[in-house]
């Protein structure tokens, strides 16, 4: 009789295993013009996350570029519309991305001086003579000021590496860190250079993500705290240069930096891109990166469309100046550290 | 004279042999050897899979696993009970649809099972049991950003069940074997739906990660159909494995799922040369 029974209850399981299962199913889209754009415009209703601050009606959007499909349009015809349409977030960090072609957000760069020449720091400020390692240029000016410039998060920070640009820079007034046309990288090398320049754990930022598909369904924001380095910090004076280029994780630490004491921001304000990325694709095989996860500053503020320099500290450069071999912006910082914060 | 001798062999035997009938006399049974019936196998077929958190696309390819699979008697009812003991290291590579997307993925499995055993006919029976399961592993998607990969460890409880077939075609001994495991409860791991691994692991906000499982938000199956075909001491395994894995949790859907031939080498071992004692194997 028991024997019975529990062959009965477990076929039973297995009967109603099925009923489960069907909780499941996952929308899939075809792998045509009318399925790509649906997936595409499907992903990013989903999943990314700042339509409610941008004020985006993505149902509008979507119908407004759904109307330009046609069942027979070509590969890249498509591509077009579909990249207009991302062009409607505002957002450098979408990008689409087919074998043909990359659709990307770079108006902000367009409208504003790029207030940058790499060639006139390299030819009149370090004389083609600098120490270079890790992706940073680094000297020591005529000024003893210090300067370093860090081109791309994308490159590893070693902390060895910084312990020789430390060690090398202690005996400077000041730091200029240059991270102007900073297009961004790894979040964590922000955390390595960060931490040589606090002495207790502090509070940086907040980060929060999505808990589901609603535009409005997100998490508390999370606190990020970075801890100091155990190694070498420097504690004097810092500059902080940027530009409209400065982007992402470069915007990130221009926006943890700024909040630190000893501490200026000149130049420009940062491009933004506070949304941590995340991928997806089509059906059609094209890649679509986009933000997914905002990053606050330390008051709780996005970031997105940048971070303003200190007050009184907004600075383009002359290029008349940079016709004769002066950087407007670099010149002030150096004036500001040797005249002690003037 | 003679009387007396055979008396008197009759005395030192009863003396010199009297503790060992007095052992065998002792009701306690004899117990039985319990070899373990262990299989090495090679596993070869197909894996889907198909993970929202990093894509909406199904991604499939070729699988690759090893397996051990241990099965004995129950020390403590032999004919009754049976324990057994399956690890499963599997290794797959697959693209999209279109081809320029690939994603790699890996699993460890180990579960521990405790069936009773029915024996229905000679050579046929059919057990069922609780099941205790690990599973370690994750799908990393080669062309993602912030999100290129993602972990699955989950720890279940479960029922599972079996049936074997011991028979003989012509001189050639053959034991078919049928094997379904359905975990019922557990915990098992995953981010939240924008979650990125940068914020759970690097920034520190793990809360909520591990999930209680159960059939609202986990069904995981599995199958497997093996024949073995005694060649001497060893055999010849032959068989078919499935494998679904699926999530439904915090909007994300991860289904997995694994067919493979499996090819192997499988055989009872006696700790020593069986003496006349019973046997109580898993095969028969």
């Amino acid at each position: 009789m028991i024997r019975k029974h529990i062959k009965t209850g477990f076929w039973a399981l297995l009967l109603m295993l099925p009923m489960f299962s069907a909780c499941h199913k996952v929308e899939v889209f075809e792998d045509d013009p009318y399925g790509n754009f649906d997936a595409l415009w499907t992903i990013l209703d989903e999943r990314y996350c700042f339509f409610e601050y941008k004020e985006i009606d993505w149902e509008q959007v979507g119908l407004k570029y759904r109307k330009k499909l046609t069942s027979q349009m070509t590969s890249e015809e498509l591509f077009d519309v579909c990249g207009d349409m991302l062009m409607e977030l505002k957002d450098g960090h979408v990008n689409l991305v087919s074998a043909h072609d990359t659709s990307r957000y770079w108006d902000w760069l367009y409208g504003s001086p790029e207030n940058y020449q790499e060639r006139l720091i390299d030819e009149y400020y370090l004389n083609f003579d600098y120490r270079y390692t890790c992706g940073i240029k680094y000297k020591i000016l005529p000024q003893n000021v210090g300067y370093m410039y860090y081109g791309s998060f994308s490159s590893t920070i070693g902390e060895g590496n910084l312990d020789q640009i430390l060690a090398y820079l202690s005996s400077s007034t000041g730091l200029v860190i240059d991270v102007r046309s900073n297009g961004g990288g790894s979040l964590s090398n922000v955390e390595t250079l960060v931490s040589r320049f606090i002495n207790r754990e502090t509070l940086v930022g907040y980060i929060s993500h999505k808990t589901g598909p609603g535009h409005q369904d997100f998490s508390e924001p999370y606190p990020i705290k970075y801890s100091p380095s155990n190694r070498i910090r420097y504690q004097k004076p810092i500059v902080i240069l940027a530009n409209r280029g400065t982007y992402s994780a470069a915007n990130n630490f221009v926006s943890v930096m700024k909040a630190l004491p000893n501490v200026v921001v000149m130049g420009d304000i940062t491009g933004g891109g506070s949304g941590l990325p995340f991928s997806s694709e089509l059906p059609n095989g094209w890649s679509i990166r986009f933000s997914a996860s905002p990053i606050y500053d330390v008051e709780g503020r996005h970031t997105e469309f940048g971070v303003e320099p200190t007050e009184g500290f907004k600075i383009d450069m002359n290029l008349d100046e940079a016709d004769e071999g002066h950087d407007t912006i670099l010149d002030r910082a150096i004036t500001y550290i040797t005249t002690g914060g003037a | 004279m003679a009387i007396c001798k055979v008396l008197l062999c009759s005395l030192v035997g009863v003396v010199l042999f009297c503790p060992g009938h007095l052992r065998a006399e002792n009701p306690q049974p004899e117990k039985p050897l319990r070899p373990v019936a262990s299989a090495f196998t090679l596993e070869i077929g197909r894996q889907s899979a198909l993970d929202t958190y990093l894509s909406p696309i199904r991604y499939r390819g070729l699988d690759i696993a090893l397996g051990y699979e241990r099965l004995r008697a129950a020390s403590f009812a032999p004919e009754k009970w049976l324990t057994r003991h399956n690890v499963l290291v599997d290794f797959a590579t697959m693209t999209n649809q279109s081809g320029n997307g690939s994603m790699l993925s890996g699993y460890l499995d180990y579960s521990f099972a405790m069936l009773r055993r029915w024996q229905l006919l000679d050579g046929l029976w059919v057990a069922g049991g609780g099941e205790a399961a690990l599973t370690l592993g994750g799908l990393y998607n080669l062309r993602n950003s912030n999100n290129p990969a993602t972990a699955k460890a989950a720890i279940d409880l479960g029922v599972t069940a079996m049936a074997s077939y011991h028979l003989r075609v012509g001189r050639l001994p053959l034991t078919f074997r049928y094997q379904v495991s359905l975990p019922v409860v557990g915990a098992f791991f995953s981010p939240a739906f924008g979650q990125s691994y940068y914020e759970m692991f690097y920034i520190g906000n793990a809360d909520g990660i591990v999930r209680f499982g159960a059939w609202n938000n986990r069904v995981d199956l599995r199958n497997y159909l093996s024949v073995d075909i005694h060649l001497g001491k060893r055999a010849l395994r032959l068989g078919y494995r499935q494998i679904m894995r699926t999530t439904h949790v915090a909007y994300i859907d991860t289904q997995v799922l694994n067919h493979m031939f499996v090819l192997g080498i499988s055989g009872e071992i006696f700790r020593s040369a069986p003496p006349a004692r019973r046997v109580v194997s898993v095969y028969y």
